[in-house]
C-alpha cells in the first residue's frame, strides 16, 4: 500500500509564479489533494495559521521578509499554531553559511534549487519516516540540529543523492583538476 | 551539512529534548509513493513549457544595474546592498534555470554564485567575472541553448569555471 496523501495538508510559499505552479503540480501527482499556496511571509503566515497544515515548504524568499523569519516566526510566535510543524526549505544557495542559518531558524529540511521530484519526495519521505526531535534551549527551538549516525546517511551522501548536487559536485572536482594543472593555464 | 560539535556548542548546557506526535506519519501511513508517480512527475518538470527566458532576461538586466551601483557606491552599506542584489539574481538563475529546461544556465549561475559567496575582494576581476557570466547566459539565450547545451554548453562552464578558478587562485592562494 502506498502513502494516503489525501488528508495530508501542504502550504507551499513561493514568490515565483511559474515555479508554484510546476511544485503544486507535482505534489498533486504525488497524491496531494489538500494545497494552500501564498507569495510573501505575511500571508503565508495567515494562510498557516487558518489551514494550520501538516507540512509547508518554502523558498528562502528575498530581501528582509524572508523564507527565515518566517520559520522562526512559526517556531517562536505565541499565536503559531503548530510549531513543531516540520518544514522543507528550498533555495538556490547551498554554501554551508547559508545552510547553518536556515538550521539555526528552525527548519526541518533543505532543498537545494534546480531540484528533481525525486529529491522533493525524498525530503516528503524524511518527513514521514524520520521526524527529527525538537530542541529547546534558552536560544534555540527547533528541530535537534545534529545529524545522527544511526539515520543511515551522512549529510555529504544525502547531497550526492540530489542530481544537480551531484553535478555540481562534478564540476567542482573538475575545477580541482583544473588548479592541480597550474602551469597549462593561460 | 551539520557539524555536530558546532550544534552541540549552540545547544548549550540546559538544552531540553522533545519528542512530537508524528501526526503526519499517522495520516500518511506508510509505502511511499509508486515509481510510476515518481516518473510521472519528472517527467512533468522536464517537460513544462513555462517560457524561463523573459525572467532571464530580467535577472541579467538586474545584475547590470547592481553592477553599474556597485561600482559607484558611495559607503559599506550600500556596497553591501548592491553586492546582495547581484548574488540574488545569480542565485535565482542557478535555482531556476534547470527548472525550466535550461541546465546550462543552472551550471554557469552555480559556478558564479560559489565565487561570489566565496569572494572577499570586489575588484575589476570580479567585474569581469560577472560580465563573463552575463555574456554567457546571453549566449544562451540567443541561442535557445538548452538542457546542457552539448558541447557548447561545456566550453562555455570550462571557459567560466577557468576564469573564476584564476580569480580564487589570485586572490585566495589558500584556498
Amino acid at each position: 500500500m502506498p502513502y494516503n496523501l489525501n488528508d495530508v495538508k501542504i502550504l507551499v510559499v513561493e514568490d515565483m509564479a511559474p515555479m508554484m505552479t510546476l511544485m503544486r503540480s507535482v505534489l498533486q501527482i504525488f497524491g496531494f489533494k489538500k494545497l494552500c499556496s501564498a507569495l510573501n511571509l505575511e500571508e503565508a503566515y495567515e494562510v498557516y495559521k487558518k489551514e494550520n497544515p501538516d507540512i509547508i515548504i518554502t523558498d528562502w524568499l528575498t530581501g528582509e521578509e524572508n523564507g527565515l523569519k518566517l520559520i522562526n516566526k512559526i517556531r517562536k510566535d505565541e499565536d503559531s499554531p503548530n510549531p513543531y510543524i516540520p518544514i522543507i526549505l528550498m533555495t538556490g544557495y547551498s554554501n554551508r553559511d547559508r545552510v547553518e542559518a536556515a538550521r539555526d531558524n528552525g527548519m526541518t529540511e533543505f532543498l537545494v534549487k534546480p531540484y528533481t521530484a525525486r529529491d522533493l519526495y525524498n525530503r516528503i519521505a524524511r518527513l514521514i519516516e524520520n521526524p527529527r526531535k525538537f530542541v529547546k534551549t534558552s536560544e534555540f527551538f527547533g528541530p535537534d540540529r545534529r545529524r545522527h549516525k544511526d539515520e543511515g546517511y551522512t549529510g555529504e551522501i544525502k547531497r550526492k543523492k540530489d542530481y544537480y548536487a551531484e553535478q555540481s559536485q562534478k564540476l567542482k572536482d573538475a575545477a580541482d583538476i583544473i588548479m592541480k594543472d597550474r602551469d597549462n593555464l593561460d | 551539512m551539520t557539524d555536530d560539535n558546532d550544534a552541540d556548542k549552540l545547544l548549550g548546557e540546559a538544552a531540553e529534548f522533545l519528542d512530537p506526535p508524528n501526526f503526519l506519519k499517522r495520516k500518511a501511513g506508510s509505502g511511499g509513493i509508486p515509481q510510476h508517480l515518481l516518473d510521472k512527475g519528472e517527467g512533468f518538470i522536464k517537460e513544462n513549457d513555462i517560457d524561463f527566458i523573459p525572467f532571464a532576461k530580467d535577472h541579467i538586466k538586474h545584475i547590470k544595474a547592481y553592477a553599474k551601483e556597485l561600482k559607484t557606491a558611495k559607503n559599506k552599506t550600500a556596497e553591501q546592498q548592491y553586492f546582495d542584489g547581484i548574488t540574488e539574481n545569480v542565485m535565482r538563475l542557478k535555482a531556476h534555470g534547470g527548472m525550466f529546461g535550461y541546465d546550462i544556465m543552472s551550471a554557469v549561475s552555480d559556478i558564479t554564485l560559489n565565487c561570489l559567496e566565496l569572494t572577499k575582494t570586489i575588484n575589476d576581476d570580479l567585474y569581469q567575472i560577472i560580465d563573463a557570466h552575463n555574456n554567457s547566459i546571453e549566449l544562451v539565450i540567443a541561442t535557445k541553448l538548452r538542457g546542457n547545451g552539448g558541447d557548447q554548453g561545456k566550453a562555455i562552464v570550462n571557459e567560466l569555471r577557468k576564469a573564476t578558478v584564476r580569480y580564487h587562485k589570485k586572490y585566495s592562494p589558500t584556498e
